[in-house]
């Protein structure tokens, strides 16, 4: 057991299991040691490339296993050995500066073969092959933040902006930098987080071991490293104490709201696993706006079958009953795909057989998800929402499925709600131009602005080139909200969002004086978005009366 | 040195699988062996036939002729085998 003091960050303690980030400097340039040397790094960095890619096959099915092997190919090829030894003999680069050269040139050649997706693809295999080398010659490790398992500290030099952004904080409990100070990045994140951490901790990396516990007290401001038993104990008390305050805080300072006229206005959250329901109805959520269910499906080895859905659905409404929830069915294709499910590769997946297409073509999982949440509908407020509906007939098929599933629960005598409501998201522009006709077979909308806003510019919302044109406020985008809005009302139901536009605060007074009735957003955002939208003259605080 | 000229049969050219193939089954020989290629946008150009990076990135396709040439105690084995798996279609053609 170790003590090492450094600064606290954020007022909170947690305990968990450590995963140290490795630097990832990537630093080619360093300097050259002798041909025979650096050709010795380099056959040994393949070779231990060749291990390691072996070693990942073991456990793959059949399909992945192919895809890997090719890279196995891609490592032995005389491109990768024989001409960066050339490289390095010739014109005396390191083995490091050799390889990345290889790699850029031949992702280059693939690049250019027009019309060719197979090689496009290639072109990903022979980076990945080439990084893994560099790294082997570097002897850097690969660091994936988003594999992190639960309760883990992340422990590093330092973090890059970016990489506390792909933290899950679900999993992720606290975080310890050698470097930085109260006012650094990393500290300012992980309090707007609500994450544990101590930074500029001097002699955390080279005490802290993947896998072994480790107690982070910001309180107190220090870690401990490997504590004893009684210790994280002791601090395991401490934090469930924590949570509770943070729940009776919550609770306390998150009013109900409602519009002049008396309507409620919700402020709901987007969750993606039924763990995160709690926290959110602790964060003073009235209601999950957006549970994705796809996160169930992506976390397994194999489809959850109706049970683990059933009991996965039936544990959120249970937390938030009375209060609605709105659970999507699977949103599954195109970026987000599923190991056990194999598509085809696609051109433009986020136009491809994706959500509602996909479950319309493989209605077995359709059926099952169905039933499951029908099932769970008796537990609570249970709102069903179809993704990426572009016309009335994906909507109708739906709902013809859906009708189906009632039917077949009631001839085997399982009970399920009269009263599921069943509503659409808005994603796809020419679902929004059309609301009217769709608002007369739904219970209500969700505006989806993150793909509405993606499809209507044209502009992918990855691309980093194209930042400054994704712009959920362009005003053909407004128009289309505000008419999906305008819609809704005008066939008596309600209209929700759940993009990032619902927890913008530039947007607020606009969504506010369009009338929209339900913002679902991060669940650490409710609290901010309640007052934002206070702020506006026509929503005030439901009287307790 | 022995050569043998033949042509590109199967669909997908020496692309993917069949360049994957190609390379395999030419590493099995002590010799030198490379792909010059007779006719297609890269005529003329030399390519080391165990290296299947460089066979993909000269996107051979079918109708081409490319000559095998080997240089080596096991050349004409090799060059034989190589153009019968090219004339066989890689299993592509029934």
């Amino acid at each position: 057991m170790d003590t090492f003091y450094g600064i606290g960050a954020t007022k909170k303690t947690a305990v968990g299991t450590i995963y140290v980030l490795e630097e990832q400097t990537d630093n080619i340039k360093g300097t050259v040691l002798s041909q025979e040397e650096e050709i010795g790094k380099l056959r040994a960095a393949i070779h231990l490339s060749s291990t390691q890619i072996s070693d990942m096959t073991q456990n793959l099915d059949d399909d992945s296993k192919t895809i890997i092997e090719v890279q196995q190919e891609f490592l032995e090829d005389p491109s990768f050995s024989e001409d960066a030894i050339k490289l390095i003999c010739q014109d005396g680069l390191g083995a490091a500066q050799a390889i990345r050269q290889i790699t850029a040139d031949l992702c280059h050649t693939m690049g250019c073969i027009e019309d060719n997706p197979y090689l496009k693809e290639r072109a990903i295999d022979i980076q990945d092959v080439g990084d893994r080398i560099v790294r082997n010659i570097l002897r850097t490790k690969h660091s994936s933040l988003s594999e992190i398992q639960t309760n883990t500290v992340i422990v590093a030099k330092d973090f890059l902006p970016s990489q506390i952004a792909q933290i899950n904080r679900d999993h992720v409990k606290g975080l310890v930098t050698e470097a930085g100070s109260f006012s650094s990045h990393t500290a300012i994140m992980a309090r707007a987080m609500g994450i544990a951490a101590v930074v500029g901790c001097k002699g955390a990396l080279e005490h802290s071991h993947n896998g072994s516990m480790i107690v982070v007290d910001g309180i107190n401001e220090c870690i401990i490293v490997a504590p004893d038993d009684s210790v994280i104990k002791q601090y395991q008390q401490i934090e469930c104490k924590q949570t509770q305050d943070i729940n009776k805080e919550a609770s306390e300072h998150t009013p109900k709201l409602q519009r002049s006229g008396g309507s409620r206005v919700l402020v709901t959250a987007n969750i993606g696993m039924p763990e995160e329901a709690q926290q959110a109805k602790n964060l003073g959520a009235d209601g999950i706006g957006l549970f994705r269910t796809e996160f169930l499906y992506m976390s397994r080895e194999r489809m959850p079958n109706e049970d683990e859905q059933f009991e996965a659905y039936s544990k959120v409404l249970q937390i938030f009953q009375p209060d609605p929830v709105v659970i999507r069915t699977l949103d599954i294709g195109g970026d987000k795909t599923l190991p056990y499910l194999p598509l085809p590769q696609e051109d433009n997946p986020y136009l491809g057989v994706r959500a509602i297409r996909l479950c319309l073509k493989h209605r077995d999982i359709f059926k099952t998800q169905l039933r499951a949440l029908l099932r769970a509908s008796i537990v609570g407020n249970l709102k069903i929402m179809f993704p990426m509906i572009s016309g009335l007939d994906e909507l109708l098929a739906a709902k013809a499925i859906l009708d189906e599933c009632k039917k077949e629960l009631e001839q085997e005598c399982i009970r399920h709600s009269e009263n599921v409501q069943v509503g659409m998201m808005i994603e796809i522009p020419a679902a929004a131009v059309m609301a009217d006709q769709f608002a007369e077979h739904v219970d209500f909308f969700s505006i989806g602005t993150n793909d509405l806003t993606q499809y209507s510019l044209a502009v992918d919302r990855n691309n980093i080139e194209l930042s400054t044109l994704y712009n959920s406020m362009h005003p053909g985008v407004i128009w289309l909200i505000e008419h999906a809005i305008q819609s809704a009302h005008n066939h008596g139901i309600p209209c929700y969002m759940c993009g990032e536009l619902a927890g913008d605060n530039a947007a607020a007074p606009l969504l506010a004086k369009f009338g929209l009735d339900e913002y679902s957003v991060s669940p650490y955002s409710i609290k901010e978005a309640k007052s934002v939208l206070l702020q506006q003259d026509c929503i005030s605080v439901v009287s307790e009366t | 040195m022995y050569s043998k000229t033949v042509e590109i049969i199967n669909p997908l050219g020496l692309h993917a699988r069949p360049a994957t193939d190609f390379t395999r089954k030419a590493k099995q020989y002590e010799s030198e062996v490379s792909i010059i290629t007779k006719s297609g946008k890269n005529d003329g150009m030399i390519i080391n036939a165990k290296s299947v990076l460089k066979i993909i990135a000269a996107s051979i396709t079918q109708g081409e002729q490319i000559e095998i040439c080997a240089d080596g105690n096991d050349e004409k084995e090799a060059v034989d085998h190589l153009a019968a798996l090219v004339n066989s279609g890689f299993g592509e053609i029934k």
